[in-house]
């Protein structure tokens, strides 16, 4: 090996911390991109992996009425396709053996034998998946509401048919009894569906699953699931005929949405515009077949409809939407990183070598050429990097498999049990590997020439240390507070920190870095923490939920027996507060609000966003109804649509004695929630859309509004108006709802809320039983409540917030950790290097302070003068540091007071003070410089004095 | 045979608007073979004229011919192979390299060269100069003296053209001292190897076949 190398491998491996050090710096940074990066790219794969999930893995979708096996193995044969699985609807039959009043049919799928194991992932928990015609295995759900105990082989006889009614299928009034498409719908609100059996059939249980199909996943649904075996042929008995209950769907090679369309196009022989118009333009003649639909029927494979599993491809972009925030705050931690990482890489490099000005000083004098002196320094960055470059890869592939399991963890059963898995991103990966030996080698540059510049007489004396400026006196004064503070160590503490700059420049800068980057984190999840606590977070409940008043067997409860469950619910030990409410969502009733009642500045305004003009149906012999909903000449008001609301007696009252009235003057009269909102109203002179903050409705106590109902008709899909009106009086209003901020009815304080009384309620509504009935719950132990309701035998849906809090806390804590667990590794980086740095300079300057000894400086003296000088830059750095990060502050409070509304909030964003963030900073930094303070004077005093001053090796 | 000329070599320094001609237009030229020594005061100019013939710093103006080829135009790479090849330069201070043993560093020139060392001269010429025994020691293990001839080995390894001698005994006491002048003498006599001495000592200096002395920067005179 060259000369050259040798030297260079063995100063390396003679100054082992220096190496070490060095090579730590570039590992460091390697692995913290490499696991950023990772953890993005996981987070993707898994996503996309949860669609695999619900979806199942497969591309393309092709109804057919009458697939022939020859048909089949053709798609089979296409050089496209790489798994064809075919999928059958069966039927429903009565669930003889529920244990649940309300799950009261079951619904049979069958699938292709490769489905089970392919495109979906089922968990078998014992036999094995359907292979014949009349195996069937039992999902989970099955399991659970069975009142009967299967094993593997029992026989289950079921009378398999669906839901008929009679509809209109002709022009002229013809009517026919239809047969219905498998779901809940039927069982449960049409009273003129009726189930029909088409046929009995026995089947053998070979299999029972640990699961059901995500999309059959369903608390509140009212049937069970079986699945069985099909092969699209005669053999397979189903109740029903027609094309959408027999599906081929294909997996091709290389899915995409072009992929599949190519796919479609070049099996039937139809272009591929055609294809692709037939699947996302929305036809709205639904009169006849499109050209499109009739090709796909006269093709040979007889094809009644054709659909893509587009959310499969969607996932990644669907993923890059919604998470954009997170995005593109990973996306500026990288940059972060990258940024700090070529800092440091730079500044060990240079101190590496400046290290060996010397020597290359002596070598130069002795007949190395400048260009082998550049190559040494080349060399010992390519050895650095290269053993940096890797080994801090291996690591950050390490960590972020490590941090993928602590994310699953931490995430375990949330996000709808979404299973992060590991997948490492090559593109980053070798991104990094590029812009760390671009770094170094940079660096290698930079110092190689700055080496081969300095001429060998000025190497060896070795005096480019001390930069004198041209224009600046070399003498100045001490400051007088300084000297008389800390004295003669003072003073020479102050010149060196005046005279050498430069060497500590690379501490100053890092960590300045290191602290402003700290806070202005700290700061940003701050930021981010309070707006998500005060606009989303914050509900004064942890836990809703809806009544139905479905009582099972084509029962309903009354509006009583309703109200008693809510009660006894409320008399739970670990309730804290509560409060239910009635509303009817399918009662549509509007009234006209006269211009002169509305605030002044949109009455000019004809169309606004929040008000529609006046929606009125216009009956006309010939034309039959017609929506009208411009403004007419004539008109004088606008029409709204009421949201009447009745609270629990509990907090109604409640609500009345806060606002000052008596329950009888209330009791027929509503209450108007009137507050202040702002909207985005036209502004037709201006043509654009200005924010204005209006108040609903001017003098609203006293006005009495005229509602008119609207009830939905089946014969046109149309909400029409009806003869009777109601009449409701405002008698009150809410005019500040800051005052219920704490209230636990503040989510149905509503702007356009009209609060009625329970007794209004029932007395003027039309059907009592259709009310619908949802109970708000602040429990102290909400796992125990939700236990307890399930208990209930009542159709409740339950939403525990609390639940769905935590999934987002969690979250936002992990995010939080990663970011602090980053930024914890980015000051290692920089207290490596300011350790570097500093024991650098303290070898460079021995001879001096060998000298300062002999003169005859105390010890004592001799220690002051080092802790002032690492005192003195380190405070300056601390300072700009702070600075900095109040300044990021700042800006990070401009950015989210963008998106703070003030008039909703009700009061301006305050600006959040750094100061947790600033006194760790200063610790840390008060910590670091102590440690290499102590370090340096153990250090310097073990010198012998003369034998520093006469060793001309150092 | 004229192995070195000098011609009205100038060293200029500039501090701001003030300039100093540390050598202030020399010229002289010396035989192969001859032993020279070059006195004066500290200060008086002689380093900076031994650094500019070593080829370690370049004049402001002037020529400087070694061996018959003019150095001072010889850029950078050019000028340290010449160094290499031809000029061995020991100076007051050893200047050897802290991390190679005795034998690396005096192997030093011809490795850069990309040469294998030859093991036997170099052997010989360690036992030359007493530093056989030494030869695996680091330069913090010897003494002063055993430095320096290490320093010295290492400059005439290569048979070079002229030897240049920067106050090379001034870090030592008077034995080594003499010691190191009877190596430069023997060197001189047996080899026929031209040397241009530095020093302030007239004693050592007496011990050159010819004396130059430089004041201010000038050549002031001949013995």
């Amino acid at each position: 090996m060259k000369i050259m190398h040798r030297l260079t491998l063995k100063s390396l491996r003679m100054n082992k911390s220096r190496t070490v050090i060095t090579v730590v710096g570039i590992i460091l940074s390697m692995a913290l991109i490499t696991i950023v990066a990772n953890s993005v790219s996981s987070l993707r794969e898994s996503l996309y992996n949860q669609c695999l999930k619900s979806n199942g893995n497969t591309d393309v979708y092709l109804y057919s009425e009458k697939p022939t096996s020859e048909n089949i193995e053709k798609i089979k044969l296409n050089r496209n396709t790489e798994e064809v699985y075919l999928e059958q609807v069966i039927g429903a039959s009565p669930f003889k053996d529920s244990s649940s009043k309300f799950r009261e049919y079951i619904f049979m799928n069958s699938y292709s034998e490769n489905f089970y194991e392919k495109c979906y992932d089922f968990s078998l928990k014992e036999g094995h998946y359907p292979q014949k015609p009349d195996e069937i295995v039992l999902s989970r759900n099955f399991v659970d509401y069975s009142s009967k105990k299967y094993k593997l082989g029992d026989k289950l006889t079921l009378d398999i048919g669906t839901f008929y009614k009679e509809m209109e299928i002709g022009e002229n009034g013809e009517t026919a009894v239809m047969p219905l498409s498998l779901d809940d719908y039927y069982i449960l609100f049409d009273e003129d569906t009726k189930f029909v059996k088409s046929f009995t059939k026995t089947y053998t249980v070979v299999g029972i699953l640990d699961s059901e199909m995500t999309a059959d996943y369903d608390t509140g649904s009212y049937h069970v699931n079986i699945y069985g075996y099909t092969d699209l042929s005669d053999n397979i008995q189903t109740v029903f005929d027609g094309g959408s209950y027999k599906t081929i769907s294909v997996k091709i090679h290389d899915g995409s949405i072009d992929n599949s369309i190519a796919f479609i196009s070049d099996l039937t022989g139809i272009d591929s515009k055609d294809i692709y118009s037939e699947i996302f333009d929305f036809q709205f003649d639904e009169s006849g077949q499109s050209e499109t639909q009739k090709k796909l029927e006269e093709c040979e494979f007889h094809i009644s409809g054709i659909s893509i599993n587009e959310s499969l491809y969607d996932s990644v972009a669907k993923f890059y939407r919604t998470m954009d925030t997170v995005f593109y705050v990973v996306v500026g931690l990288i940059v972060l990183i990258m940024a700090a990482s070529v800092f440091i890489i730079k500044n060990s490099f240079s101190i590496s070598v400046t290290e060996k000005t010397v020597m290359y000083g002596k070598l130069s004098t002795v007949g190395a050429t400048p260009k082998q002196i550049r190559n040494s320094i080349f060399f010992e960055g390519f050895i650095l990097g290269t053993v940096g470059i890797s080994v801090g890869l291996l690591i950050g592939i390490g960590g972020s498999a490590l941090t993928v399991m602590i994310a699953n963890n931490l995430l375990h059963g949330i996000l709808g049990g979404l299973n992060i898995v590991l997948s490492v991103s090559w593109i980053s990966a070798a991104a990094a590997v590029l812009l760390g030996a671009l770094t170094i080698f940079l660096s290698s540059l930079s110092a190689a020439v700055r080496a081969a510049k300095i001429s060998p007489i000025e190497a060896v004396r070795n005096n480019k240390e001390i930069r004198i400026k041209k224009n600046k006196k070399n003498v100045f004064r001490t400051p007088k507070l300084v000297n008389k503070l800390f004295g003669a160590g003072g003073k020479l503490a102050w010149k060196n920190m005046k005279r050498s700059r430069r060497q500590y420049r690379t501490v100053v800068i890092s960590i300045v870095v290191s602290v402003s980057i700290f806070i202005g984190i700290f700061s940003f999840v701050s930021y981010a923490l309070y707006f998500y606590d005060t606009t989303v977070m914050s509900r004064n409940y942890n836990i809703s939920l809806y009544l139905s008043d479905y009582a099972g067997s084509d029962k309903y409860l009354s509006f009583d027996e309703k109200e008693a469950v809510f009660e006894d619910i409320a008399k739970y030990d670990e309730i804290d507060d509560y409060s239910y409410t009635f509303n009817d969502p399918s009662l549509y009733l509007l009234y006209d609000v006269p211009y002169n009642k509305l605030p002044k500045n949109i009455k000019d305004y004809s169309n606004t966003v929040r008000l529609d003009p006046r929606e009125e149906y216009v009956y006309d012999e010939e034309t039959g109804f017609t929506l009208v909903d411009e403004p007419q000449e004539g008109w004088d008001n606008i029409s709204d649509s009421a949201t009447l609301i009745a609270f629990d007696d509990r907090n109604y009252k409640k609500l009345l004695k806060k606002l000052g009235y008596g329950y009888d003057e209330m009791k027929d009269k509503a209450i108007l929630v009137n507050v202040n909102v702002a909207y985005l109203l036209a502004d037709g002179e201006k043509d654009e859309y200005v924010p204005h903050t209006i108040k609903y409705m001017e003098d609203s106590v006293g006005y009495k509004l005229d509602m008119r109902y609207h009830l939905y008709d089946e014969k046109t899909g149309l909400y029409l108006p009806k003869e009777k009106h109601l009449s409701l009086e405002i008698g009150g209003e809410i005019t500040d709802l800051s005052e219920f901020k704490d209230w636990i009815i503040r989510d149905d304080l509503y702007y356009g809320s009209l609060i009625v009384s329970k007794e209004w309620l029932l007395k003027n509504y039309p059907d009592t039983s259709r009310i619908e009935s949802n109970m708000y719950i602040s429990s102290s132990d909400p796992v125990k409540t939700e236990q307890s309701l399930g208990k209930i035998d009542q159709q409740i849906y339950i939403n525990n917030i609390s639940d769905e809090a935590r999934k987002i806390n969690s979250v936002a804590s992990l995010v939080q950790y990663l970011v602090y667990g980053i930024i914890v590794v980015i000051s290692l980086i920089a207290v490596t290097n300011i350790f570097n740095t500093v024991t650098t300079n303290m070898k460079f300057r021995q001879k001096e302070f060998a000298m300062l000894r002999s003169v005859g400086m105390t010890k004592r003296e001799f220690n002051r003068m080092i802790t002032l000088e690492c005192l003195f830059y380190t405070v300056k750095a601390l300072l700009i540091g702070v600075i900095t990060g109040i300044i990021e502050t700042v800006v990070i409070h401009y950015l989210f007071t963008n998106m703070w509304n003030e008039d909703i909030m009700g009061k301006p964003l305050g600006f959040i003070i750094p100061w947790q963030s600033v006194l760790i900073s200063a610790a840390a930094v008060a910590v670091l410089v102590f440690v290499i303070t102590c370090f340096s004077k153990l250090k310097l005093n073990k010198q012998n004095i003369i034998e520093t001053i006469r060793n001309d090796n150092i | 045979m004229e192995i070195l000329r000098v011609e009205n070599l100038v060293k200029t320094y500039k501090e701001g608007k003030d300039e100093f001609n540390a050598v202030d237009d020399i010229s002289f030229s010396v035989e192969k073979g001859e032993f020279v020594a070059v006195v004066g005061a500290s200060g008086s100019g002689k380093s900076t004229l031994m650094h500019m013939i070593g080829g370690v710093d370049r004049p402001t103006s002037g020529k400087i011919y070694i061996d018959g080829k003019e150095i001072n135009t010889m850029d950078n790479n050019k000028l340290a192979i010449f160094r290499r090849r031809q000029i061995g330069i020991v100076y007051q201070f050893y200047n050897l390299i802290p991390i190679l043993t005795s034998e690396e560093n005096i192997a030093l020139p011809i490795e850069l060269d990309g040469r294998k060392p030859d093991k036997d001269r170099i052997e010989e010429v360690m036992e030359r100069l007493g530093i056989l025994d030494k030869r695996n020691s680091l330069p913090n293990e010897l003494s002063g003296g055993q430095q320096q001839r290490v320093a010295i080995a290492r400059a005439i390894i290569n048979n070079p053209t002229i030897l240049l001698a920067d106050e090379p005994t001034g870090n030592l006491d008077t034995g080594a001292a003499d010691e190191i002048v009877k190596i430069f003498k023997m060197t001189n006599k047996n080899y026929k190897q031209t040397i241009i001495m530095i020093t302030h000592n007239p004693e050592i200096a007496k011990e050159a076949d010819r004396i130059l002395r430089i004041k201010d920067g000038k050549l002031v005179g001949e013995a």
